[in-house]
């Protein structure tokens, strides 16, 4: 994925052997984790404590990726993307090592505005050597509640843009820290998380420095260039197992944030030996609305379907992973809008673009396919001003993954390419006591039948408890199917239903905002996955099972698998 | 007498504290069966005490992996749950998070409950406490029949909404099912984890109904079988706390004894370092699979409350022990990226290490350390299992050929390798919460602990390392060294505040009442102790910091300044693990906990008495830093108290061999520990 300076070229270095490499390397990795444990344990708001949507990693000199935690595949290739703007606003050699950077914006580099991104260098003999950064999802930066504006139609009625700034700790205390707690409705949270995300970095740099000096910097070097360049080979053997050729795929978003006109996201895969030539022209012309993918998000989609259908999960990731291969969104486009257009509903498109890679891929090489899981983040968020303030409640909910061969597509989790939890009810409870939650249940026949059926959706419905309570919605696949693979069936919409005064309102396909009050609910259903293979392979057992256990009616059963009764 | 039964792995220790000194017995364990284990050492016992033995003890103390085993193998009762209405499927939905990325085929680990044996019942509480919809009794009856007879669930577990809040429903549910089923074993969420966050409580609640019958029948077969042979004594079983408690009263938690093993090990290493004059260590107990290792302050390992086992959440008081796959029989290979690795995968005991010579063909770091000298083939457990040297280096060809190098540096590679995955686990529990390693001594057990230590505690800096006598029994030791422990937890969501005061000092005043009661009714010997504690975070956070409180005055009333102590104290506990904090920021606490212990019988000595035969140095090579250099073999047997041995050397033991590496010197101490530091001579 080669959208840096290609003028950068990585220096030859030291040679190192491979117990040293296992050793120094498993250092950094570590480093990353511990990272991303101060981040998690110290930061206060519960999209990163309980929902954990945020990653940490090394990067190297240059800005690449050097190690990472593993955390959200839509963050990963991301660090590095946005980092290379701010080392072009900031050059390395005038960094010191107190100096943070930090940037949100999505026209440089940032992915949506609740993202923000810090790094800080690594100073080793008066130069700057590496770099450790971390992304994190603030709840609000101002803009709508919880930063989701479903009628913003530029990025300015989104929140507060922060480009690429070089600032230091003490500056929270400062004008830079006034300005952006000013921004948002929670500052206490947003100080707290900004500090954990500072507090995360510092302690990757004391480690970083601790190794250098003691296994010295080169050897440091030739251990990040070296795991890069194994990453790397390791991917291009597993290119080279599919077959040399153009592959097609495509997948619809429900509309555009404001109508139901469908938006195609359209891919051309071209194999070349090891080297994959990720083409999204095609695309429909950007959105008006906020359903937009800025370039960073694009490419980690397309990135996250090639790692997930070269079938080793395992791998590490690093800047190597990406070096075979090439995207190009064109500018414009829903998958790489020009400036202004909002990108706050980005990781719905951003499911659209992986699920086209998906398909393309899949058609080369049919032994790992897949079908089109749920693939959106169904996010509800709450906002309720009470005598302290604000109350920000944000709840990303998911659907079931599309089946796979050998494997059914697992229930309402994460999507491949985030990996973000609920919230525990009890947890939301009792942080806020304007709202209950009546219902969190699987939601049967939701999966899409086939020889490997797909995963179910979920329900959750929320009782609102106090007068006035903002609530802001936002979501997709409420008009397209989960697309089913090889004669499977395909998976279920989902919806989202405000029950106000009796009154059940149907709400748009990606989103509104609206006030609700004592008694009145909010129903939202997230679809199933799609199937892979005719239902009528299905194993008999695993269908019985499934109406036992009360996953499927009887009478999907009848008509999906062909099941009589008495399992005939 | 005292006796301490501890079923490992591999064997089934028995440690027995005489009025002639410790005797220690070993046999095989029998995984199929455990108790059959536990029979065979008791009577090895006898047969070593003339016939009498078991009916002498006044106390048994048992360490099991019994409820373990029973989890992993899916070999629990049968379970049914109940819920609170439209919460049916929490043990489906878990936390919707993936254990790893990039996995099209990605499944969660499977409920312990089927999802036709979850019923919901109509009732409802809000966050705190309060009742919003009444339980409906009936239609819940009515339901319950109709389970029983499809399911004839042996355990039933109970995990409402907010019920850590307040028991009420709970407790009415319960009442209907016994009313229906007398025999049914119930675990409520309120009472074996009192917590929020429901899933992780429903898991634990579960997990625990699940393995109730195991237990149950487990210790019914263990108890009739000491009867006969004429045990009178008091029978105690080892939690996952690091402290024992009466049989009876701990199958009721089956749960609290999940990682009892390893916690029996880090309370023998503490009691032992204790006695050699440290109170501030890192344990490392390495065995044939997995490293354990713990951190202990001013010697007290920290309790954390829960864990994932089998990727399901269990919450449970347990010592804050880290595991990583580094085991004698981790095993060498090259990862999908060519990239040279040492475990996690283990060669186990069968076929083990291929110098084992059981047909095991894979290079171990058993194997590792023999070809470089570290383990000398014929004085292996002192002699009684010869090494097939040949077979290790015939297993280390392949791999030492792939890295370009030769065999001992191939080995010596896999040695470092280890060490590196124990110090990056080291550095977890120490620099990375907060502590100096500097200011820790590590404590080595297990059969390969003391050969990485000292490897171990240069890389980190500790500034010592201990070898406890006998460290293949460390464990089991531990269990004759256990307190007396029970930890109670009540949870409430309240503000460190004035306005609040009361009602966490009626809290408080129903720890304490609770314990008072169990003291009564266990009466265990000895002098009682309870501490307080609570578990308090910024308002928002969501990860609570743990800080030992006073509640009472010496005259038992409640301390007016608690809350104000308790903050305070709070802002400087966040500073020094998390970096930073907020002073100005409201303090809020989640759970208050008390901790009840009573000190055993302490043991005065761990030295063998008795004459040690002549020493003898032998003198050999091993593998170093890339080169052979000379090193001394010493057997641990010949050295008194004083005695110094520095490195290069070998200390072999009959159940575990110390390497002291170049720069470092053993003296052995008072307790017939080895101390080892840096230095060529001892201060």
């Amino acid at each position: 994925m080669n959208q840096r300076d290609p003028a950068i070229a990585v220096e030859p270095v030291a040679h190192i052997d491979p117990v040293s490499f296992q050793i120094i390397n498993g250092a950094l990795i570590a480093a990353t984790r511990a990272m991303a444990a101060i981040l998690q344990r110290s930061a206060r708001s519960t999209m990163i404590r309980e929902t954990q949507d945020f990653s940490t990693a090394i990067l190297d000199e240059h800005g690449n990726l050097a190690a990472q935690s593993e955390a959200i595949p839509l963050h990963l290739h991301s660090l590095s993307y946005a980092l290379s703007f701010c080392i072009k606003a900031y050059p390395p050699e005038t960094l010191n090592a107190d100096d943070i950077l930090i940037v949100n914006d999505p026209y440089h580099g940032g992915q949506h505005l609740p993202d923000i991104q810090v790094f800080a260098p690594i100073i080793h003999a008066g130069k700057v050597v590496g770099f450790v950064g971390n992304l994190a999802h603030h709840t609000d930066i101002s803009g709508g509640i919880g930063s989701m504006n479903p009628t913003a139609t530029d990025v300015f009625q989104e929140g507060m843009r922060i480009p690429p700034v070089k600032i230091n700790r003490a500056d929270l205390d400062t004008a830079f820290g006034r300005l952006l707690l000013a921004n948002s409705r929670q500052p206490d949270v947003l100080l707290a998380d900004l500090n954990a995300q500072m507090a995360a970095n510092a302690g990757g740099q004391a480690r970083v420095i601790e190794l250098i000096e003691k296994y010295g910097l080169e050897t440091i070097r030739a251990c990040i260039a070296m795991a890069q360049d194994s990453c790397e080979a390791e991917m291009r053997r597993a290119i080279r197992e599919i077959p040399n050729g153009v592959y097609t795929g495509e997948d619809f978003l429900d509309g555009d944030g404001f109508g139901t006109v469908p938006l195609r996201i359209a891919v051309t895969v071209t194999v070349r030996d090891e080297d994959l030539d990720i083409d999204f022209t095609g695309t429909d012309p950007q959105a008006r609305g906020f359903v937009n993918s800025p370039l960073a998000s694009t490419l980690s989609a397309a990135g996250t379907a090639v790692r997930a259908l070269l079938g080793h999960p395992d791998m590490a990731t690093n800047d190597g992973s990406f070096r075979p291969m090439h995207v190009h969104a064109p500018l414009g486009t829903v998958l790489n809008p020009r400036y202004p257009a909002p990108v706050r509903l980005r990781m719905n498109s951003a499911c659209r673009a992986y699920g086209a890679v998906l398909q393309a891929l899949g058609k080369a090489v049919p032994g790992r396919a897949a079908a089109c899981g749920f693939d959106t983040t169904t996010c509800v968020n709450f906002g309720y001003l009470g005598e302290k303030g604000y109350s920000i409640y944000m709840e990303p909910m998911r659907g079931g993954i599309g089946g796979t061969v050998g494997a059914d597509g697992a229930d309402a989790v994460s999507q491949l390419i985030s990996n973000s939890a609920n919230t525990p009810v009890e947890v939301a409870e009792s942080d806020n006591s304007f709202l209950r939650i009546r219902e969190y249940s699987l939601r049967t026949d939701s999966g899409g039948a086939g020889e490997f059926q797909g995963g179910m959706g979920c329900v959750r419905e929320f009782e609102i408890t106090a007068e006035q309570v903002e609530v802001v919605c936002s979501s997709d696949r409420a008009l397209h199917r989960p697309w089913g693979l090889n004669n499977g069936g395909d998976g279920t919409i989902g919806s989202m239903v405000a029950i106000q005064n009796g009154k059940r309102t149907q709400l748009p396909p990606n989103g509104a905002a609206l006030t609700m009050h004592r008694g009145d609910r909010l129903r939202v259903e997230t679809g199933g996955g799609g199937g892979l293979g005719d239902p009528h392979l299905r194993d008999r057992t695993k269908v019985e099972r499934d109406i036992v256990s009360g996953r499927i009616t009887p009478d999907f059963a009848a008509t999906a698998y062909g099941m009589g009764p008495a399992g005939k | 007498m005292r006796v301490g039964i501890e079923i490992g792995g591999t064997f089934t220790d028995l440690v027995a504290i005489t009025d002639e000194g410790i005797r220690t017995i070993k046999v095989s364990s029998t995984p199929s069966a455990p108790e059959r284990g536990v029979f065979d050492a008791l009577d090895a016992l006898s047969r070593s005490m003339n016939g009498h033995s078991i009916d002498q003890a006044t106390t048994l103390v048992h360490g099991s992996t019994v409820a373990t085993n029973a989890l992993l193998e899916r070999r629990g009762g049968r379970t049914i749950l109940v819920a609170t209405k439209g919460f049916g499927d929490m043990l489906e939905l878990q936390r919707e998070v993936k254990s790893r990325n990039y996995d099209l085929g990605y499944a969660r680990t499977k409920a312990l409950v089927p999802r036709e044996w979850v019923i919901e019942a109509n009732e409802r509480l809000d966050a705190r406490g309060s009742i919003v919809d009444p339980l409906d009794e009936a239609a819940l009856e009515r339901d319950l029949a109709d389970l029983f007879d499809r399911a004839e669930p042996e355990a039933m577990a109970v995990c409402l909404l907010h019920a850590y809040q307040n028991p009420v429903h709970e407790r009415l549910v319960r009442d209907i099912a016994l009313r229906l089923r007398p025999k049914l074993k119930v675990s409520l969420s309120s009472e074996v984890m009192p917590e929020y966050r429901e899933y992780e409580r429903a898991s634990t609640t579960v997990m625990n109904a699940y393995l109730a019958p195991v237990i149950d029948s487990y210790l019914g077969e263990l108890q009739n079988n000491l009867e006969l042979r004429g045990f009178k004594g008091r029978f105690f079983l080892m939690q996952s706390n690091g402290g024992m408690l009466p049989a009876d009263r701990s199958k009721q938690h089956a749960v609290r004894m999940l990682v009892s093993g390893p916690a029996a090990g880090v309370t023998g290493a503490i009691r032992m370092a204790v006695a050699s004059g440290y109170r501030n260590v890192i344990t490392l107990d390495m065995g044939g699979t997995s490293t354990d290792i713990c951190l202990v302050k001013d010697a007290s390992a920290q309790v954390i409350t829960g864990k994932l086992i089998d990727r399901l959440p269990v919450l449970a008081p347990m010592l804050d022990i880290t595991a990583i796959g580094a085991g004698g029989g981790s095993i060498a290979h090259f990862d999908s990226a060519g990239m040279f690795q040492v475990g996690p995968r283990s060669a186990g005991a069968q076929p083990g290490p291929a110098c084992y010579g059981r047909g095991g063909t894979a290079a171990t770091l058993t194997d590792a350390c023999a070809i470089m000298g570290l383990i000398r083939p014929q004085r292996f457990l002192g002699g009684a299992m010869p090494l097939d040297l040949d077979a290790a280096r015939r297993a280390m060809a392949p791999i030492a050929e792939r890295l370009g190098f030769d065999i001992p540096s191939a080995a010596e590679g896999m040695f470092r390798i280890a060490c590196a995955n124990m110090l990056q686990a080291t550095r977890q529990v120490s620099i990375e919460r907060g502590y100096d390693p500097r200011d820790f001594a590590i404590v080595a057990y297990g059969g390969a602990g003391p050969l990485h230590a000292v490897v171990l505690a240069e890389e980190i800096g500790a500034k010592a390392v201990i070898v406890p006598p006998n460290p293949g029994v460390t464990s089991a030791m531990g269990l004759l060294l256990a307190d007396f422990r029970l930890d109670y937890v009540r949870s409430r969501m309240l503000r460190l505040e004035q306005s609040n005061r009361e009602v966490i000092d009626a809290l408080f005043r129903e720890l304490r009442d609770a314990a008072q009661a169990d003291l009564e009714s266990m009466a265990p010997p000895g002098n009682p102790r309870i501490e307080y504690s609570i578990d308090m975070r910024y308002v928002g956070q969501g990860y609570e910091l743990s800080l030992v409180v006073s509640p009472f005055t010496e005259s038992g009333e409640s301390r007016e300044d608690l809350l104000e102590d308790a903050a305070q104290r709070f802002h400087v506990l966040h500073k020094q693990r998390m970096g930073h904090s907020y002073p100005n920021q409201p303090v809020r606490a989640i759970s208050y906990r008390a901790c009840l212990t009573v000190p055993q019988e302490a043991v005065n000595s761990f030295a063998r008495a008795g004459e040690r035969p002549a020493a003898q140095k032998e003198y050999g090579e091993i593998r170093w830093n890339g080169q052979q250099i000379a090193c001394a073999y010493v057997s641990r047997d010949t050295l008194a108290t004083g005695a110094t041995v520095r490195g290069a050397a070998l200390i072999e033991d009959n159940s575990a061999s110390t390497f002291i590496p170049p720069g470092w010197t053993a003296r052995v101490d008072a307790q017939d520990a080895l101390i080892i530091e840096r230095g060529e001579e001892i201060s």
